[in-house]
């Protein structure tokens, strides 16, 4: 063993020494040869000629020697590495656009795989996440996924172990004060006391939540910080237990910091704060929430049967065990309770029809997974493409270099040299490039991911909601990547580049060796660079084109000259009492700045993510299907709200003054209600309600988008504004610069009421398009992704023409010589071009064809077989083409017969 | 370069070199006139397999290595076995002796 390292470092080290012993043996061997046939009797001449055939050369004798050696495989790869970096730095053109189009495809690569694996594949850093999971409820009809926090309390005392079950609100934004700064917004979730304990995470500082902390309604004003906020915001100072955080007024005091990286199970959504679900009233929580008729949103919600709004999680290895069994004999109970008031026999049955399921719940809950995995598969697909792209791409510089190398090769295969090693050596030489892209691939990727999640979630600073750092995962994606990707362009160049005759090859000079084989296979990679580029091109027009039928869909709406402004009275410790005539000041201190039309005020925003719905309804006249979910969505709105923001009354009346006094008792419903509940029928003076019909229509308005500009209107109802409804909004109609109005009145609001903090301020048009986030993103990238992949294929086309331009250089000279004109060889040069294009496009169409129909869910209002985006994309191919053929025809043209000659 | 007579099994190679040896040091050129000698010709070792084994060999360390002057005044590169080299050489001869002992049996049957 010791002997054998020796050697190992004797050959590698010293090897000028061995090689030098290794020579002078063969020349001694060759003397000693020579020695012999003389004294046989032989001239001198004769002698050394038999020895040295005898020798059958040495340096193969030579070179097999070496192959024997101890370390001789290291030798030869470091051989390799050492002439293909030598190589590659000589040709610095070649090098540099392989490594660039790789790397570029690589890094956008695994860009978009460290997205989908932050977003997708990555687990909640929590002990076990694989045992933890979401309780469902799964039913015929859609029910609401909450639970109220009585029945979570049955649900956990039905357990074989009550400790492995916990309930959490939605994290929800809060305004934050610490040590009497200016406010802030901190993202906050009310969980229960045993939240931690069945996550499984532990205190990095103080300790966690206790049942103590869950006894009373109000009793424990605590907080639990994460370790991230504590770092941003405390310094991560060691006496954080006792420090005070105010959070929407209410003193809390800081208990303890959970364990470093977990932040809730929201992947959106980080957690600064969790605060004992017992504090919901203290903390005005009321969002994300049902509530049945005899609930009371105003009243604490813990001891509400009537009001849902809690998820339920649970820790099991056998989510169908016993646990699920549990849980479902402990929810029957409250199924059959609430079906008792149901008087309808097939309503009834549905209502009990209800079960409950675990769902896997450890990678935790995301709006953006679900809203973003389509998208995300779509691009990363497309990435793919483009790696494609800049495959083939590659390829076919290696086979343009492989021939131009050829004399090379056949020099080293007749000196000796096995196929197979002069293929490694090539292969070396593919996989230095695609490490060299890899790294590059590499120092893209975190950019270009965090990038992406900016654009994604709409946070243009501060830190992510969520890590997309490069993990093993993302290292491993790209090694193999770019493993793939390096045997995918360089097999084929090897092997075709060692292909030679021999004799032929080296007889012939370098820039006329026939071979077919070589330029059908460089014929055909552009060709399916084209064909994918066209794929590329058609899904960036196709996304193009639905972004702008977006931003071309009538909204109902007057979104140019409208403000809004969200407020929150109840933040500012505005007593309900103090509402209304807070509404009015704020009207009438709106209206009062110059360029303000008028103002109104309305419960929620428009595209503001605000959605109120109310279902059960009784419509008079209208028979539902059993089953149906008869449901409106609602908003209350202050007078002259309509005209505000440019709703349209096609039918009835707007609210009077009087409605105020009565404002339960009418409504204005949209086209789409209308539409939907009263097909033949006037609506006007119809009634309908939750129970009885107790509220009269009075009005119909235009159908307006209200929720997002994708999402069509939706059955919808207005109330007249009323003491007990909390104002989200303040909309107000501009006539002159909305921008100006925008700054004012967030002066006036802060200037006339100091304790109202408003939130956002923006145009609704801008509001609007920001609802387009993801449509745009799509659109961006694959407009992006489209351009790279045009931009290969030209070069692809540009190096295979010029390279066959070069290659006939001398029959183009006798072509001339013999009187052919220059227009005719320029057009055949460029006829040439645009032959693989069109054959490409033949490959690509019905290739874009299948692809886009795969994305046509992400498509809005837009075909996929789009015949006008196809023929954008078919137009713009043809032009790369003659493009890309414009300069090697030129050259073509231009080609002097005299030189062209002479060079034979 | 054209393969080894197929007579010459695998493994034989290096027997005959270790035997070549056995009685006293040798230069490459030498071991194979020596085996020519030895199997009265009817195995001819090339030079292009002669060499690699010969270094295969030292660096198993079963021959060593030095330069010396040779029968007419060249310097050559002699080996010799080592102490590895002659075990090996005994262990391969009687292993040799079974197999040649069982196949004559086998084909004698």
């Amino acid at each position: 063993m010791f002997g054998r390292l020796t050697r190992l470092w004797r050959n590698l080290v010293h090897r000028d020494r061995v090689e030098r012993e290794l020579d002078d043996e063969m020349r001694a061997i060759e003397a000693l040869l020579v020695d012999e046939h003389r004294q046989a009797g032989m001239p001198a001449a004769e002698a050394v000629r038999r020895a040295r055939l005898a020798l059958a050369g040495v340096e193969p004798v030579k070179e097999r020697v070496r192959d024997v050696r101890a370390g001789a495989e290291i030798e030869t790869v470091t051989n390799d590495v050492r002439y293909a970096v030598r190589l590659l730095a000589a040709n610095p053109g070649f090098t540099l656009v392989a490594v660039l189009s790789l790397g570029l495809g690589i890094g956008a690569n695994s860009a978009m795989f460290a997205v989908a694996n932050a977003l997708v594949w990555r687990a909640l850093p929590v002990t076990s996440p694989e045992e933890l999971h979401l309780v469902r409820i799964d039913s015929r009809l859609p029910v609401p996924q909450r639970f109220s926090a009585p029945l979570v309390d049955d649900l956990r005392r039905g357990l074989p172990d009550p400790h492995v079950l916990a309930a959490m609100s939605r994290v929800t934004r809060a305004r934050l004060r610490l040590d009497g700064g200016e406010p802030e917004a901190a993202a906050v979730q009310l969980v229960s006391a045993d939240y931690f304990q069945v996550f499984g995470v532990s205190a990095s500082t103080g300790r966690l939540l206790t049942p103590d902390d869950a006894s009373a309604i109000g009793a424990a004003p605590v907080a639990v910080i994460s370790h991230a906020f504590w770092r941003r915001r405390l310094a991560s100072q060691p006496d954080v237990v006792g420090r005070e955080l105010v959070v929407n007024g209410v003193r809390l005091t800081v208990v303890g910091v959970a364990a470093e990286g977990f932040a809730g199970a929201w992947l959106e959504s980080p957690v600064d704060a969790w605060v004992p679900t017992t504090m919901q009233a203290d903390l005005h929580y009321a969002q994300n929430f049902s509530a049945a008729a005899d609930a009371e949103p105003d009243r604490p919600w813990t001891p509400q049967a009537g009001i849902q709004w809690l998820d339920v999680v649970i820790r099991t290895a056998a989510p169908a065990g016993r646990e699920a069994a549990a849980l479902n004999a402990a929810f029957r109970p409250h199924l059959l309770e609430a079906a008792t008031r149901i008087e309808d026999e097939t309503e009834r049955r549905l209502a009990i029809d209800r079960r409950l399921a675990l769902q896997p719940f450890a990678h935790g809950a995301s709006n953006l997974r679900e809203r973003f995995r389509a998208p995300m598969f779509v691009l990363m697909a497309m990435t793919l493409v483009l790696l494609s792209i800049a495959c083939a791409n590659t390829a076919n510089l290696l086979l343009a270099r492989a021939t131009s190398r050829q004399r090379e090769m056949a020099m080293r295969l007749s000196l000796g040299a096995s196929r197979g090693r002069v293929v490694r050596q090539l292969l070396t030489e593919s996989l230095i490039l695609g490490t060299l892209a890899a790294a590059l691939g590499l120092v893209l990727a975190p950019i270009a991911s965090e990038l992406l999640v900016r654009m994604t979630v709409g946070v243009q600073s501060g830190p992510l909601p969520f890590s997309v750092a490069v993990d093993w995962r993302v290292l491993v994606y790209t090694a193999l990547v770019s493993l793939a990707t390096s045997a995918l362009f360089g097999v084929a160049p090897a092997w075709h580049a060692t292909d030679v005759a021999l004799a032929d090859a080296l007889r012939a000079s370098a820039r006329n060796i026939p071979r077919g084989g070589r330029g059908r296979l460089s014929r055909a990679l552009v060709v399916l660079q084209v064909a994918l580029s066209l794929l590329l091109v058609v899904a960036a027009g196709l996304f193009l084109r639905s972004l702008q039928n977006l931003q071309a869909a009538p909204l109902g709406l007057e979104t140019t000259h409208v403000v809004s402004a969200s407020i929150n009275p109840v933040l500012g410790g505005y007593q309900p009492e103090e509402w209304m005539p807070l509404y009015e000041r704020l009207v009438d201190a709106a209206e009062q700045l110059p360029g303000v039309r008028s103002a109104s005020i309305a419960m929620c925003g428009l595209m503001a993510n605000c959605r109120s719905s109310v279902g059960g309804l009784t419509i008079s006249g209208y028979q539902s299907q059993p089953g149906e979910e008869v449901m409106l969505q609602e908003n209350y709105v202050g007078p002259k709200y309509f005209d505000t923001v440019g709703m349209t009354l096609v039918e009835g009346r707007r609210f009077t003054e009087r409605d105020r006094t009565h404002p339960e008792s009418v409504a204005i419903i949209n086209e789409a209600a209308a539409r939907r509940y009263f097909a033949n029928r006037s609506p006007i003076g119809q009634r309908y309600g939750e129970d009885r019909p107790t509220v009269e229509i009075v009005g119909v308005v235009r159908d307006a988008r209200v929720n997002t500009v994708r999402e069509a209107a939706v059955p919808m109802a207005f109330y007249p504004i009323e003491p007990a409804i909390v104002a989200g909004t303040l909309e107000l109609r501009t006539s002159g610069d909305p921008r100006a109005v925008v700054a004012a009145i967030r002066k006036t609001i802060s200037q006339t009421e100091p304790r109202l903090p408003v939130d956002r301020v923006s145009i609704l048009a801008d509001q609007a398009d920001t609802t387009l986030r993801q449509d745009r993103l799509i659109a961006r990238l694959t407009t992006l992704l489209g351009g790279m992949a045009l931009a290969l294929a030209c070069l692809g086309l540009y190096g295979i023409l010029s390279y066959r331009v070069r290659q006939r250089t001398a029959e183009l000279g006798i072509r001339f010589a013999l009187g052919a004109s220059r227009p005719a060889v320029l057009l055949a040069v460029v006829r040439e071009s645009l032959g693989l294009v069109l054959a490409g496009l033949a490959l690509g169409v019905p290739l874009a064809l299948g692809a886009s129909r795969l994305a046509s869910a992400l498509l809005y209002e837009v075909s996929p077989a789009h015949p006008w985006t196809l023929a954008s994309a078919v137009i713009v191919l043809l032009t790369v083409g003659a493009v890309a053929g414009a300069a090697p025809a030129w050259r073509a043209a231009h080609v002097d017969p005299m030189t062209a000659l002479r060079n034979e | 370069m054209p393969r080894q007579r197929a007579t010459l099994l695998q493994g034989t190679l290096d027997l005959l070199i270790l035997k070549a040896l056995a009685t006293e040091e040798r230069h490459g050129l030498g071991v194979s006139r020596r085996i020519e000698q030895m199997t009265h010709g009817a195995f001819t070792v090339q030079p292009g397999s002669l060499f690699p084994a010969l270094h295969r060999l030292e660096e198993a360390g079963w021959l060593s290595s030095r330069w010396d002057a040779s029968e007419n005044n060249r310097r050559a590169k002699y080996y010799a076995l080592t102490r590895t080299g002659r075990k090996q050489l005994g262990e391969e001869t009687a292993q040799w002796q079974r197999i040649a002992l069982a196949m004559s049996r086998a084909l004698d049957a």
